[in-house]
């Protein structure tokens, strides 16, 4: 097949995939009459046209899967779909307890309240039922750990009704042209000195990089992801990480970084 | 820094300083899933989910839990 990317590949990979998954509710050919078109037309090569046939594969699987889950009249499909999603809550349940016991009444849990959500309506987006399930199964955990300790927290009600407004993405950003002079050679101290601060706490070049470009030069995640030829979601993980690692300094550090980013004299000595 | 203006930095001032109560977060957590699906699919979501992708800018919690997910997405359906 070399480093083509054809139809007969393309069938290949989605029917390699599911069989991976363990996903047999719908056909590959149905999926792969979805997936080609889309790839056909990107001229990706190998590599990144494998990640676009998975990532169209599970997004579309997911549609049929929630439809299946949502129709309790096609009786044989219904209960094949719930059979996956159970089959990936048990899977996936481990995460949380490694009690058999916990494991059992967790899944049970997050099954009610995926069976109480799809009668009451279906999803408005139905590509997202596996991360839905997921999060689903993650705050049944975390109810199911409330419960046991006998300490009454609020019952995540959990809905996907937060579609997002589209509209332009405007960070407040500030027009050094318009400051006085005083606080541009602020800011550029205040830059210097993060950068500094950064080169000394964050581990790794590309953390330091990400770092530089969204919290200096304020640098959207999709910008810094195309100047460094990666994807935004590669960008958005890795400046999750330096927010992370930047929360659990110590406390002096800590401390240094606030002065800094509060524009205060630091404490010499 | 004087008046409304909002340094690049200030940002990560907010990510130190703030502890978004959980109440103010769940209407975002619930944009979550669909705000990853669409990233992971190569959409534009910092037009097409604005107000999540603003909130994700300012709350380290969300921040964490978009962690979390992508990660778990990347794990458990890729091959």
């Amino acid at each position: 097949m070399g480093n083509s990317v054809n139809r007969a590949w393309c069938e290949y990979e989605v029917r390699r995939y599911l069989v991976g998954q363990g996903w047999e509710l719908v056909a590959p050919s149905e999926i792969v009459s979805v997936v080609w078109p889309v790839v056909a037309a990107q001229s990706l090569q190998r590599e990144a046209a494998t990640k676009r046939v998975q990532t169209l594969a599970w997004q579309q699987y997911g549609i049929q899967l929630h439809n299946a889950c949502c129709d309790p009249a096609d009786t044989v499909r219904y209960e094949r779909a719930w059979h996956e999603l159970r089959a990936l809550l048990v899977k996936q349940v481990t995460r949380y307890t490694a009690n058999s016991y916990q494991q059992e009444e967790v899944v049970q849990i997050a099954l009610l309240k995926l069976h109480k959500r799809f009668q009451k309506r279906g999803l408005d987006a139905p590509q997202t039922i596996y991360l839905f399930c997921r999060q689903t199964l993650k705050h049944s955990a975390i109810d199911w750990g409330r419960s046991d300790k006998t300490v009454r927290g609020k019952e995540v009600e959990w809905d996907d009704e937060g579609e997002g407004e589209e509209g332009s993405y405007e960070r407040p950003m500030i027009d050094e042209s318009a400051l006085p002079v005083e606080d541009r050679v602020t800011n550029e101290d205040t830059r210097q000195r993060l950068t500094a601060f950064f080169a000394e706490h964050l581990p790794t070049d590309l953390q330091r990089v990400v770092a530089q470009a969204h919290f200096i030069d304020g640098l959207a995640p999709a910008k810094v992801a195309r100047l460094l030829s990666k994807k935004p979601h590669e960008v958005r993980l890795t400046k999750a990480r330096v927010v992370k690692k930047l929360r659990n300094l110590s406390p002096v550090a800590q401390q240094q970084l606030l002065q800094l980013l509060r524009g205060e004299v630091p404490d010499e000595g | 820094m004087k008046g409304k203006w909002l340094a690049p930095w200030q940002q990560l001032l907010l990510y130190m300083e703030r502890e978004t109560p959980a109440g103010i977060c769940l209407p975002h957590l619930e944009a979550l899933p669909l705000f990853v699906t669409d990233e992971l699919a190569g959409k534009k979501v910092d037009s097409l989910h604005s107000a999540f992708a603003y909130h994700l800018d300012t709350c380290a919690t969300c921040l964490q839990e978009y962690f979390d997910l992508t990660e778990w997405t990347l794990e458990t359906l890729y091959v």
